[in-house]
């Protein structure tokens, strides 16, 4: 085959082209094709996306943390007594696994070295393959132990009998798959990361909880001197006074913005007293819900028209004077007390609760919550004083230079330290769920092609079974009754996807069974798995692992609409959770929340498409017999 | 064909079969069974409650005590058109009356107690007299309310209008029955106390048993606390195997343990228990003669058609929905046409558009309108229902921001008011129903349009490409017939096929799209009540739902498949 774009401009005639101008080295199928998708512009940005999630994934705990990345404790007159880092101690078995695998791998993959990248490829997806098993399989053994037998799971070489015995088993099972020559080297290689993975287990076992509040009163009373991360914000992190911030919101904005919010919040709330408890049966002032919301609006002074619509339902001129001084008053409150002037502030709220009080309340218990909003309003001014020396004394820490880049939730938790850390849901959940899917749909397709008769019979319906229902309700039915967590989110959506890779394979087994070197497999004797898996299925295997990629975007798609849903696995961050706190607790649509979540969810997806889209152009042998 | 057309019939029941066994033992797996719910707000309940007679509606019809495959069996049964056994009978209201159950047999006899304690004599005498008592109370109360209901035939009958032939029938049954119900609820009040009462037995038991233990090791010189430690570990009492959580008791193996006597207050509870339970058996009993008779008078219809005696044909019996208290037939028939509003309006839309944006990008194959729409239609691929609804809430709908559309429902508060047409009066322009429906729909349709137009799209333009490379097309070309016409006339007709097809796939597809849209748009269709049944573990309305769509989506599957072979002549049956 000869390379598309020959490295000379230069005519060259038909010697040069025998003796060998211009040709290149035939390459394997798969390189081929990877050769030809990486030139395409979808692709590559299908690929640089995917990579800085896969970056996130594997480095969104050192990167986003609210643990400082290095405390030192201080003594009182400043000396430093002893440094710790605390974003290492709180790491778990899994985060310290993924980055040394991370950083490995990548070292690995990377460098120039004699053997072939793509057999460093598979080493390295051995290893993240054994190691993966084990974490699994360790965790499956806690869940297990999780309420019986306290006093063996008191016992101290607990963690290392049940690491290093998932370790052997998932090792003993599954060293063969190494690709390395000889048992020798395959089983010491295997053993090299399983006792690894299995040492880091049972250290960590137990995943350590450290509140970064601690921290960050550390910091403000000088004890400490910490060293954060780029985003000093943990994922669980929150504060009431951080509740639904937008963007680019500092800190100290942030705790400025809850004092005037408590004030308007305060005066709304008086507004609100007076106007729906005043007396129905007062001389002139016909009270009915229509003419109370009138009130608040004209006290508000949010519309104008509330004026002439009161006049209209014959509100006498004495209320509407009465209401009007209480606007005034109100509004002078609120420049006074902005101006810092609380004295004025004090005497303007007791002259509009005089004001008020001159008028007749509907009953006792109302009067009482009338004088009662009063008071408040009048111990709004020393709150607020309160609330404005707090903001100030943030403002001057470096905690308050604390920047939310992306705004924060309505619990409060800071939206890019969530985002990142969702990062891992959503690659593993895509790759894992997608690999279970195409491992039973290739066992089950395999089946149904080779036999045909009634072994296809019988498997075709167990295909209609799952074509019969919209994916999108077994997902739901079997996420909202098995246990929200993240390894049986994966396997829900793998056994349920299956079908589409099942009935690819049984296509091209169909093709393939009748073909001679299957039926010279047959001859010699080979046993079964050897016919399907070793000779079959190389030749089609293609249209599934092209399928595969639309597959993880779907995969991606439906975990994050069963987070939308509430079904998604707790404890865990997750794009679509995010998305479905967009309109709050209060029912106010926060753009940011709904936007940036929402757009990395599309572009992962958008991303995977593409990849598959120019994977299957760049294989399918009509499509480049068209574009040639 | 038509061998072929039964055959693919036959092979959907045993994947409806599938489909609906997947999704109960799924629902099986749930946190505390089928019933949790329920048995959660029965916990604490008398046997005249609400909840209590729905626990034994629940009971009746699935029997949760019973393995989950029995349970499945039984709900078969009841959807299966083919009936077997006594025939039910259908009252004026159209609702089934099913044959009286028998009362469950008590869960072991007084053998238990016979030689270690004697059961005091009087028990069978006991509730024979306050059945007797009760029967009197009520038959007089009883007689005065079929009295009631006679006389008032007697009236009809004076107004000249007609009366069934035995008019004391329903009222002596509607009587019977609703007696009986409250029996029973009474009689499995007290299966489970007396259950609790055993479990409690064991465990004051086991603590008798650590206590003889600990004694003989502190006899035997061990420390006090390491005695009581290892006691808690190695010495548990032999009933405690009959008791399994959730006062599960296993009665066989029960019956065959000696009970100690000495535990005289846990004792106690177990003796009243079955005297409880005795008597409420008997009293069940009682009202289980009174209203089998009443039954056998035929007070209404017998449902059905009958076959040769043994069996009939009835339409399927799909329950009621324990959260809402109504039957499933009518929650479906309600959702059903507001999902259907909803698809009937977006498929022309997804064709009206896909389909003329794939042709063109066919003919101009690597173009730049190819690439372009390729691309845009990848984006649309790409977007998840979730964001689009949210956005599209958020930014046009919401008063915040632009404030162009309704945020949720799909009518307004006043619709009920509004002439169905636009027009005109004294305030001014007046939407209607009609466009104020419409209006409500414009951002749901476009959430279930926007992913069907990138799909149709991409497969007009995949069956016109594979179309163009005919040798048909290249001999159309060779004799100069024109551009257009190749791609009207000879194209585009010979790619409609797969197109037409999928219509039959795409509605399928857009009854799942649906749940989402109709949950971010609280609009109360069919995925609003599906969600909010699987968040209820609401069984009855789950299955049914389940059953129904997987009907429909398997006609469909058979019905693209007609379509294809009767529109395509190369394509067989075989």
């Amino acid at each position: 085959m000869t390379s598309p774009k020959p490295d000379s401009q230069k005519t060259i005639s038909g010697i040069d082209v025998m003796r060998g101008v211009g040709a290149s080295k035939a390459k394997p199928f798969w390189a081929d094709a990877w050769s030809r998708v990486v030139e395409r512009r979808g692709a590559q940005f299908g690929l640089v996306w995917i990579a800085i999630i896969g970056f996130f994934a594997i480095f969104a705990p050192v990167l986003a943390n609210g643990l400082p990345l290095w405390s030192v404790e201080l003594s009182a007159d400043g000396e430093p007594l002893r440094a710790s880092s605390p974003i290492y101690d709180s790491l778990t078995a899994t985060d310290i696994l993924l980055l040394v695998g991370g950083i490995l791998g990548t070292i690995l993959l990377l460098l120039p070295m004699a053997v072939s990248r793509q057999k460093r490829l598979g080493v390295v997806c051995v290893a993240g393959m054994l190691a993966g098993l084990v974490v699994i399989l360790i965790a499956f053994v806690q869940y297990l132990f999780d309420g019986a037998g306290q006093d063996i799971v008191a016992w101290d070489l607990f963690p290392y009998v049940v690491s290093f015995g998932c370790g052997a088993i998932v090792l003993l099972l599954l060293f063969w798959a190494v690709p390395f020559e000889g048992i020798v080297r395959k089983l010491l290689f295997g053993a090299a990361v399983v006792v690894l993975t299995s040492f880091v287990c049972s250290d960590r076992w137990v995943s350590p909880t450290v509140s970064p509040d601690s921290f960050v009163r550390g910091q403000i009373d000088g004890s400490q001197r910490n060293t954060y991360t780029l985003v000093p914000w943990s994922p669980t992190q929150s504060n009431a006074a951080f509740f639904s911030r937008r963007p680019v919101t500092t800190v100290a904005e942030a705790y400025r913005t809850v004092a005037d919010e408590q004030l308007q919040d305060g005066i709304a709330f008086f507004i609100r007293t007076v106007a729906f408890n005043l007396s129905p049966r007062l001389e002139g002032l016909p009270l009915d819900g229509e003419v109370s919301a009138d009130i608040v609006e004209l006290l508000a002074g949010t519309d104008p028209d509330a004026l002439t619509r009161l006049v209209d339902a014959g509100v006498s001129a004495d209320y509407i004077g009465r209401f009007e001084r209480v606007k005034n008053e109100l509004a002078a409150y609120l420049v006074s007390i902005e101006a810092g002037e609380e004295a004025r502030a004090s005497e303007a709220a007791k002259s509009a609760v005089d004001t008020v009080d001159a008028i007749e309340a509907a009953n006792r218990n109302a009067r009482l919550m009338i004088v009662d909003a009063g008071q408040e309003l009048i111990g709004k001014v020393d709150e607020r004083v309160g609330f404005v020396k707090a903001a100030n004394e943030v403002a001057e820490r470096s905690f308050g230079g604390r920047d939310f880049h992306l705004g924060t939730d309505p619990i409060g938790r800071d939206v890019l330290s969530q985002m990142l850390h969702a990062c891992r849901l959503s690659i593993s959940i895509g790759l894992v769920s997608t690999g279970i899917s195409v491992l039973i749909g290739i066992v089950i397709g395999s089946l149904m092609g080779y036999f045909g008769g009634w072994v296809d019979l019988v498997l075709s319906r167990v295909v209609e079974i799952f074509m019969a229902i919209p994916v999108l309700f077994l997902l739901i039915v079997a996420a909202s009754v098995l246990p929200r967590n993240t390894y049986v989110m994966m396997a829900i959506i793998g056994c349920v996807t299956w079908t589409g890779s099942a009935r690819f394979i049984r296509a091209e087994f169909l093709k393939l069974r009748n073909q001679d070197f299957v039926q010279s497999c047959r001859a010699v004797g080979l046993p079964l798995h050897s016919t399907l898996f070793r000779h079959m299925l190389p030749n089609g295997i293609t249209p599934v692992l092209v399928q595969a990629s639309f597959g993880i975007a779907a995969a991606i798609i439906a975990e994050a609409t069963l987070s939308y849903l509430g079904l998604g696995p707790y404890g865990q961050s997750s794009w679509g959770k995010l998305l479905s706190l967009t309109t709050g607790e209060t029912g106010v649509f926060l753009w940011w929340m709904a936007v940036f979540p929402g757009a990395a969810i599309f572009l992962t997806v958008l991303a995977y498409n593409v990849l598959g889209e120019n994977f299957r152009d760049a294989i399918d042998p009509k499509m480049r017999k068209a574009a040639h | 064909m038509l061998g072929y057309i039964a055959r693919r019939l036959l092979l959907m029941i045993p994947t409806l079969l599938g489909i609906t066994f997947l999704v109960f033992m799924l629902l099986a797996m749930a946190p505390g069974g089928i019933g949790a719910a329920l048995r959660a707000a029965g916990g604490s309940v008398d046997a005249d409650s609400k909840a209590s007679l729905q626990l034994l509606y629940i009971e009746d019809r699935y029997g949760l005590d019973d393995p989950a495959v029995v349970q499945y069996g039984r709900w078969l049964a009841r959807i299966s058109p083919l009936k077997f056994g006594e025939r039910s009978m259908r009252n004026y209201a159209g609702d089934l009356e099913e044959p009286p159950r028998d009362v469950k047999a008590m869960p072991m006899g007084p053998g238990w107690f016979a030689g270690s304690y004697e059961l005091p004599q009087d028990l069978e005498a006991t509730a024979a007299d306050r059945n007797r008592t009760q029967a009197d109370d009520e038959t007089s109360a009883r007689s005065a309310a079929v009295d009631a209901a006679l006389a008032a035939t007697a009236a009809r009958e004076d107004e000249g209008l007609s009366v069934g032939d035995d008019p004391g029938a329903i009222p002596e049954y509607k009587d019977a029955n609703k007696a009986y119900l409250r029996a029973r609820a009474q009689y499995l009040m007290a299966v489970r106390g007396f259950a609790s009462s055993i479990s409690r037995y064991a465990s004051a038991d086991t603590l008798r048993l650590r206590k003889i233990e600990v004694d003989a090791l502190v006899a035997g010189g061990v420390d006090p606390k390491i005695a009581e430690r290892q006691a808690t570990v190695t010495t548990e009492s032999p009933f405690n195997a009959a008791v399994s959580g959730n006062n599960i008791v296993d009665y066989d193996l029960l019956q065959t343990i000696k009970p100690v006597t000495s535990l005289t207050e846990a004792w106690n509870t177990v003796v009243t228990g079955y005297g409880e339970l005795a008597v409420a058996h008997a009293e069940a009993e009682a009202a289980l003669l009174r209203v089998r008779t009443a039954y056998e008078r035929g007070p209404y219809p017998l449902a059905g058609v009958g076959i040769l005696g043994f069996a009939n044909f009835d339409w399927p019996d799909f329950g009621k929905s324990f959260t809402i208290g109504r039957p499933v037939l009518d929650l479906i028939t309600e959702a059903l046409p507001v999902t259907l509003l909803l698809n009937v309006a977006a498929v022309p839309i997804i064709y009206l558009v896909a389909v003329p944006f794939g042709m063109h990008a066919a003919a101009r194959h690597n173009k730049l309108f190819d690439k372009v729409s390729g691309s845009i239609f990848v984006i649309f691929w790409s977007i998840p229902v979730v964001w689009a609804g949210v956005l599209a809430i958020g930014f046009l709908a919401d008063k915040q921001y632009l404030g162009l559309f309704p945020v949720s429902g799909l009518h307004s508060n006043n619709a009920d008011e509004m002439a169905f047409l636009p027009g005109w009066d004294a305030a001014g322009f007046q939407a209607g129903y009609l466009l104020d429906t419409l209006w409500h729909m414009v951002l749901p349709v476009f959430c279930l349009v926007y992913g069907g137009w990138a799909v149709l799209a991409k497969q007009t333009r995949a069956a016109m490409l594979d179309t163009y490379t005919m040798d048909f097309v290249r001999t159309a070309r060779a004799k100069g017939v024109s551009d257009h016409d190749v791609k009207w006339y000879h194209v585009f007709r010979n790619s409609l096929l797969p197109v037409i097809t999928i219509f039959v796939l795409v509605f399928p597809a857009m009854l799942a799209g649906s749940v989402v849209v109709e949950r971010i748009f609280s609009i109360p269709g069919m995925g609003s009540l599906i969600l909010a049944a699987i968040f209820n573990l609401d069984r009855d309305v789950i299955l049914a739902n389940v059953f129904m769509i997987a009907v429909l989506n398997l006609l469909a599957l058979l019905l693209a498949d007609i379509l294809y072979a009767a529109a395509d002549p190369r394509v067989t049956f075989d």
